[in-house]
């Protein structure tokens, strides 16, 4: 090989770089991404983010390798196989190969060349990335840089680049380029990114459930070509604190950095293979040499000696007739002509089982509330992977539709077919629909990986859903499509007016990656939301039903659109090349109009829709017009009532009517308000719902007018302050006094469109009614409701706790400070289940309208109404209210909601209602709350939670164990308004559901639990932003999984210290302190009540401190491991470390083999001898373990009753054994 | 009639490659020669709608192509002079999907019609083959087929004989005297034996500009007593070259030249040596596209 003659053909490209529009395209991205970066939004996950805390820095080696791992790897991969992949390729269509060859340049020569002229401006415009990245993050003006950037090193920029990217381009650009040698075919290169991006963002990178083995999850980071899996599973999934990331290198250990020169390796292995491909592919066939007999039996090629003369067969014999075909015919022929070729393209078929794959793959990864995992129907896997699938589309059409438009013109067919009397628009509209068609194919490979899917999750959980391939047509087909067609006919207009495929596939990702980042901030709408990304979510019940004309309208208007890119793409599309002299006769104002004209109905059709799309999305519930209003109701108010004294409910008294088909909601009702404070109150605030209508207010049974803003006006009299109605009273309310606060209102929730789809937490819906006394859209909310208007501009870090909070008097962390009774009286349709509070009267019917009044039989803190056309299941002492469509896991639940009721009565106190009911609605929103005695379930949550197998957590019977527990955790325990205090609530119902796991499931699935807790919580937690449990506020990063799997845990491991029955005692004594007030406890009131109980207060002491009020958690190492003995006996000697922090007594397992399990049983449990070891922070031990069985690992903490981080390497193989003599 | 009026295409750089063509095509087969880069394929191009020229028209049945380029697509066939076709599909699909395309029916249906058409081209054999396995002649014999489909009232064939053995180019020459009887057959080749053999009339272009514009017989009668042949040294043939008019040198057995050389006017005497030849089609060719550029108007105004 002459480097002289690579270097020749490489110097082509290179020369000619600097002007091709790909780099430049790909330049400008990265340019605009660096830039991007530099606000800090997309960073490692560490640090505190609130006022004083650590930060992140932008400039530190772990965050750049973030950014330049994930940056690289989603957008190079794209153009270095586009410009690796394809100059072999047209060197072969332009037949320059045939000239080339003819000079002493080999094939070898030329192949290595075309590969160095594509990298070498493939690793300069990265190089330029790189060096923009660096002044981006360390120049740019930021906000508090001395918190957000870190001195400059160099190799914090280069390292990340050399360690994860060079591998990644080198392995694509020549995995390119031996796919397009090999095949030929220009999609099979342009495949080759989509697959990347398959296998590596979507699956490879957050892939990792709690049970994948470590052994496996190496193996997968060592399979990914982006090295961005090693990087999160090995340095930023377990958050190690900023520090560490602000200033430490990055590290590989030998097999990642094996892996990552293997990568760079095998794309330069690439190269010879390709040449041997191309070689191979120009070789005749007909080298081995043919008994010259045989070939008498094969025509020749030609045919023209075994033709006889035509002399005397003339044209005229075949009565030929033209009939100019219409635009129709035209475009049934082009899309049929499209879509043979297109399904002759080996690429379609080995792109679509990479789609059904990821659709599987992701339905099994994907988690909902509460880590559980979703029982997927076919509506929900629709929904689920229809983001992926569009995206996926929407790339695929884009090459296809660059490669339709440019392939007569590749294959020298353009001028036959231009010539053609075809109307240009059909033809396009023919090549446009192809593409969309296409996806057709796509869709069905992803329906069969659904298939799959189900089938999978029946033979697993018994559970087969029903069949509905009519959601499929719904969600893919009718409403996914038009995505498609606005998209190829965009891509079609480009591609006509830049007629450059380079340029084309530029634009085209640019305005990919423009909407990705408006979606990211948040400017998209109904109007823009082109792609509808993130715009549906699925609801079995409400089955979309609730977008509506919003839905309807975007989708009108991507038709329209699409209809007015064709006719553009039509006048730009080359079938006639325009003479550049005459441009001015073609903008002459005549010609120009007369173009207008014939636009103006497609222009004026798809204006409509966009102007109309647009208003709504403004003026709707979520729209700019609310929003201001809301920043109106927070400015007016908040320095005022934020920390004023709330009033409490005394008793409360309404009538609430509903007509789902029209969204709409009459409400009439009084308010018995009361002062629990010491101090007297002379206002009394209500917030009302945005948009309600004819809203009248009584005071006392004397209706009020509110006073104009600037009006005097003697007590008591009423002020509308931007939506918090306030009453100044005539005699401050103090004592027993009350007032009766009456209103009457009517109003249509929700009103309007969302602005871009998504979920919403209530609604009055045809499918079902949510609503909540804790927001203000069904009756007014007593006092300022300080989440409302919060927004990017006005929020505020949240003020540190203070650490003494729990000492006063601590008001109630929601509701009402008093719990009162409460009669409401529920009007609806007929044939619904309407469930609230209390004990429900007998119900009245008339016409279609169901009337029912519900009493309290036990004082209420807060209240609901919920319901649906739901069927009823009764259990022993509870119901559940649920849609017909989700029969299978009811009897898990009710098992849980009777086992909860029962046992939790014993455990902790009797449970006063009379009733207990769970309501199912559609998910909109995925949540659970535990009003008093009426539970609502979004139906994803149970209903729809895959049951699980026998030997695995049941997380149908956990997440209702959990919900229920919320009636004494949350409804008969109300914890106060503090720190810590929603850990008194979730973590204590997390508790609950691990005791009741414990009583009805057994030891192994609790602690199995235990350890999808500790998993999530490892996982989850941001180390600089935790704080000890009683100072978690629940405002930081990671504070969910401390107040849930955390908190569940220590309360979990203060039982086994304590010991059962003492900590029940202390928990029963517990709510008997706290169940009425008026003072709210907070953790320090919890411990304080429990050490009562413990048997060894010190120890009691040291224990809290350590889960309770400090942040320190262990994690395990072993090392130096050695094992002697035999016949009988065997000594494993090894040193253990607690790498982590805290002080704990942790017991060191040597297990041996696992005897064979008979069929049918679970596997027995392994022989094993325990070590106890107590270690502190940074400490090592030697230990010992003697056994009587072979040893074959080290297990810390085998019987999951210390929480740790990383516990999967908290175990250790055990070399075979020496023989030595024991001692 | 096929009307073009003056004609300019004026491409960026500026090259200008067409500098005011005006032609009359009558029904029947019309030759437009012209050495490489005279223009005849931008003509091509503007007269089957695919190029927009800078000035000038084309009027075909009273509608002007230029203005109105969809109107000549409606009867044209075309076989350009470089092509392909989709090499998955055989010649009997291609050729099927470009009836459909030009709205082509027979009584038969459109499957027998291709079957038919590809036996005419003498394709019949391989209807059933990928066109992507065509030789570089059963291309262009495909192409011929879809270029006569529906007996289109305008053929334009570029170079149609470029690939095609001596058998298959009598035999396109038969369709095409066959189909120029009721129509306007335009054929664009530099080959001067092929529109000796088939055009009752022809023009030439060079440099853009149509130089000649007459019938065979005028162009050779142009010639009479102006040709002369003779043998001319190899050393010797640059110098001679320079002092007359070289239409064609042959070297014969290595050393020597078959010359042939023109003078201005009929009666004046050639080079010593030379003889009186009779004039040939092409002499007259090579004398016009050979002759100084100044002269060019008027030599297509005398062999009008």
């Amino acid at each position: 090989m002459s480097p002289r003659r690579v270097l020749a053909v490489a110097a082509v490209d290179w020369k000619a770089a600097w002007k091709r529009p790909l780099w430049l395209m790909l330049l400008a991205i990265y340019v605009l991404l660096a830039i991007g970066m530099v606000g800090g939004n997309v960073r490692i996950g560490s640090g505190d983010s609130n006022a004083g805390g650590a930060e992140a820095w932008i400039n530190s080696q772990f965050n750049v390798a973030f950014l330049i791992g994930n940056l690289v790897a989603l957008f190079a991969p794209f153009f270095a196989a586009i410009a690796t992949g394809l100059p072999v390729l047209q060197d072969l269509d332009r037949k320059i190969d045939r000239i080339l060859y003819g000079t002493p340049l080999r094939p070898s020569e030329h192949v290595a060349g075309r590969f160095l002229g594509a990298t070498g401006p493939l690793l300069a415009v990265t190089g330029g990335f790189i060096v923009a990245l660096m002044l981006a993050l360390q120049f740019w003006p930021i906000d508090n840089p001395e918190k957000q950037r870190g001195p400059f090193v160099v190799a914090n920029f280069l390292w990340p680049a050399t360690l994860l990217s060079l591998p990644l381009l080198l392995a694509v650009s020549g995995g390119a380029l031996w796919l397009g040698a090999r095949t030929r075919s220009p999609l099979a290169v342009f495949l080759m990114p989509i697959g990347v991006l398959i296998l590596c963002p979507i699956l490879l990178w957050n892939w990792s459930p709690e049970w994948l083995p470590w052994g496996w999850n190496r193996a997968l980071m060592l399979v990914d070509p982006t090295g961005v899996r090693w990087l999160n599973e090995t340095w930023l999934k377990a958050d190690r604190g900023v520090a560490f990331y602000n200033t430490q290198p990055i590290v590989p250990d030998a097999a990642f950095a094996a892996s990552r020169i293997a990568f760079a390796l095998v794309g330069l292995a690439f190269v010879p293979l390709a040449t041997r491909s191309l070689v191979r592919g120009k070789r005749t066939r007909d080298e081995r040499r043919l008994d010259p007999a045989s070939l008498a039996s094969i025509p020749p090629a030609g045919g023209a000696s075994a033709v006889a003369p035509v002399a005397g067969r003339r044209l005229d014999g075949l009565a030929m007739e033209t009939r100019v075909p219409g635009s129709l015919a035209a475009f049934r022929t082009v899309l049929g002509s499209e879509l043979r070729i297109l399904l002759r393209s080996p690429g379609v078929w080995l792109f679509t089982p990479l789609i059904a794959l990821q659709v599987v793959g992701s339905s099994f990864a994907s988690d909902l509330w509460l880590d559980t995992r979703p029982l997927e129907t076919f509506g929900s896997l629709a929904t689920s992977s229809f983001n992926t699938l569009t995206l996926l589309l929407i790339l695929l059409t884009l090459f296809y539709t660059v490669e339709s438009m440019v392939r007569e013109e590749r294959l020298g067919f353009a001028p036959v077919f231009r010539a053609t009397p075809i109307p240009t628009r059909a033809m396009l509209a023919g090549k446009i629909t192809a593409n969309a068609g296409l996806a057709l194919v796509v869709m069905a490979a992803t329906m069969l990986g659904c298939l799959v899917v189900v089938a999978i999750q029946w033979a697993s959980t018994g559970t087969l859903v029903p069949l509905e391939f009519g959601v499929f047509v719904k969600l893919w087909g009718v409403i996914l499509t038009p995505t498609l067609l606005v998209w190829s006919a965009f891509i079609a207009l480009v591609h006509g007016l830049v007629r450059n495929r380079y340029a084309t596939w530029g634009i085209g990702l640019a305005v990919l990656i423009a909407t990705g980042i408006l979606q990211l901030w948040g400017y998209l709408n109904w109007a823009s939301n082109w792609h509808l990304w993130n715009a549906l979510v699925w609801s079995d019940i409400d089955r979309l039903g609730f977008y509506g004309t919003s839905l309807v309208a975007n989708r009108l208007f991507m038709l329209s659109l699409a209809a007015l890119f064709l006719t553009l793409a039509a006048s730009a599309f080359p079938r006639r090349v325009r003479d550049p002299q005459r441009t001015i006769d073609h903008v002459r104002p005549k010609p120009v109009l007369l173009g207008l004209l014939r636009l103006s109905p497609l222009v004026a059709i798809a204006l409509g829709l966009g102007l109309w799309t647009w208003i709504e999305s403004r003026t709707g519930f979520q729209g700019a017009v609310l929003r201001r209003e809301a920043r109106d109701y927070r400015k007016r108010n908040d320095a005022t009532f934020r920390d004023a004294p709330v009033p409490a409910l005394a008793k409360v008294d309404a009538a609430v009517e509903v007509d789902p088909a029209q969204r709409r909601l009459w409400v009439s009702g009084s308010y018995v308000i009361r002062n629990p404070h010491a101090e007297p109150m002379t206002r009394i605030p209500l917030t009302a719902g945005r948009g309600w209508e004819n809203l009248a207010w009584t005071l006392d049974g004397v209706p009020q007018k509110p006073v104009g803003k600037d009006d005097f006006a003697a007590p008591p009299y009423l002020e509308d302050r931007a939506g918090l109605w306030t009453f100044t009273l005539a005699e401050p309310l103090e004592g027993d006094r009350t007032i009766t606060v009456g209103f009457a209102f009517d109003a249509t929730f929700p009103a309007g469109w969302t602005r871009n789809g998504g979920g919403v937490a209530e609604f009055i819906l045809p499918s079902g009614v949510v609503l909540t006394s804790f927001s203000a859209n069904f009756m007014p909310a007593v006092g300022y409701l300080d989440g409302i208007g919060v927004d990017d501009r006005n929020a505020v870090d949240a003020k540190d706790p203070e650490p003494e909070a729990w000492k006063g008097l601590t008001p109630p962390a929601f509701g009402s400070a008093w719990a009162f009774d409460l009669r409401m009286t529920v009007t609806g349709p007929a044939d619904w289940e309407l469930n609230a509070v209390g004990v429900p009267g007998e119900p009245t019917i008339e016409g279609d309208r169901k009337t029912v009044t519900w009493v309290t039989d036990h004082p209420v803190r807060f209240f609901n109404l919920a319901g649906g056309p739901l069927v009823r299941n009764d259990g022993e002492g509870s119901s559940i209210f649920h849609s017909p469509r989700h029969p299978w896991n009811i009897g898990t639940m009710t098992e849980a909601l009777d086992a909860s009721r029962k046992h939790y009565s014993e455990w902790f106190a009797p449970y006063p209602r009379r009733d207990l009911r769970l309501t199912e609605f559609p998910s909109l929103a995925n949540y659970a709350q535990g009003f008093p005695g009426n539970i609502t379930f979004s139906e994803s949550i149970g209903f729809r939670t895959r049951n699980a197998k026998d030997d695995d957590v049941d997380l149908v019977f956990f997440v209702t164990a959990h919900e229920a527990a919320h009636q004494w955790w949350g409804n008969m325990l109300m914890p106060g308004r503090g720190p810590g205090g929603n850990i008194l609530s979730e973590g204590m119902a997390n508790f609950s559901s691990a005791l009741l796991t414990l009583e009805k499931r057994g030891e192994t699935a609790m602690r199995k639990m235990l350890r999808q807790w500790e998993d999530s919580y490892a996982n989850g937690r941001v180390a600089d932003s935790e704080r000890p449990l009683n100072l978690t506020t629940g405002t930081r990063p990671g504070d969910t999984t401390v107040t849930y799997d955390k908190g569940g845990w220590a309360f979990w491991m203060l039982l086994e210290h304590m010991g059962r029955e003492r900590n029940l005692a202390g928990i029963r004594e517990f709510i008997a302190t706290y169940r009425d007030g008026p003072d709210y406890p907070l953790i320090e009131d919890f411990l304080a009540v429990l050490r009562k109980h413990a048997a060894d207060p010190a120890a009691f002491d040291t224990f809290a401190t350590q889960w309770f009020l400090r942040v320190l958690v262990p994690e395990f190492r072993f090392s130096d491991a050695t094992v002697t003995g035999g016949d009988g006996s065997w000594r494993v000697a090894a040193t253990v470390e607690n790498a982590g922090t805290g002080t704990v007594e942790v017991e060191i397992a040597a297990e041996g083999e696992a005897p064979e399990g008979s069929e049918g049983k679970e596997a027995p449990a392994p022989p094993r001898s325990i070590a106890r070891v107590t270690l502190a922070a940074g400490e090592r031990k030697a230990f010992e373990v003697t056994c009587s069985f072979p040893p074959k690992r080290l297990v810390a903490d085998p019987d999951v009753r210390v929480l740790q981080l990383r516990r999967k390497l908290a175990e250790l193989t055990l070399p075979k054994a020496t023989v030595a003599a024991m001692p | 009639m096929l009307t073009v009026r003056e004609l300019f295409k004026i491409f960026p750089g500026p090259v200008a490659a067409l500098r005011g063509v005006s032609l009359e095509i009558p029904n029947g087969l019309f030759g437009l020669l012209g050495p490489n880069g005279a223009g005849k394929s931008t003509l091509m191009g503007i007269l089957t709608g695919q190029l927009e020229p800078t000035a000038g028209s084309v009027i075909l049945g009273g509608v002007d192509i230029v203005a109105d380029p969809d109107a000549v697509r409606r009867s044209l066939g075309y076989l350009p002079q470089e092509f392909g076709f989709y090499p998955d599909l055989t010649g009997r699909k291609m050729l099927e999907l470009l009836l459909t395309l030009k709205g082509v029916h027979a009584p038969g249906g459109r499957r027998k019609l291709a079957l038919e058409l590809l036996d005419r081209v003498n394709l019949g054999h391989a209807a059933d083959r990928k066109v992507g396995g065509y030789s570089g002649g059963m291309r262009q014999r495909l192409g011929l087929a879809q270029a006569i489909a529906g007996s289109p009232r305008l053929i334009i064939v570029d170079e149609p004989t470029a690939g095609l053995d001596p058998e298959e180019r009598h035999r396109f020459y038969r369709l095409l005297a066959e189909l120029g009887k009721d129509r306007i057959v335009l054929l664009s080749t530099h080959i001067v034996e092929d529109v000796a053999t088939l055009c009752p009339r022809r023009a030439i272009l060079r440099a853009g500009r149509v130089v000649a514009d007459t019938t065979p017989s005028a162009a050779r009668a142009s010639m009479d007593g102006r040709v002369f042949e003779g043998m001319v040294p190899d050393g010797d043939l640059a110098a001679f070259a320079a002092r007359h008019r070289v239409l064609s040198a042959i070297l014969v057995e290595g050393t020597t030249n078959r010359v042939r050389t023109s003078v201005a006017r009929a009666g004046e005497s050639g080079p010593d040596g030379f003889r009186p030849a009779s004039p040939t089609l092409e002499d007259a060719y090579l004398d016009l596209i050979r002759g100084p550029l100044g002269s060019m108007g008027a030599a297509a105004g005398a062999a009008a």
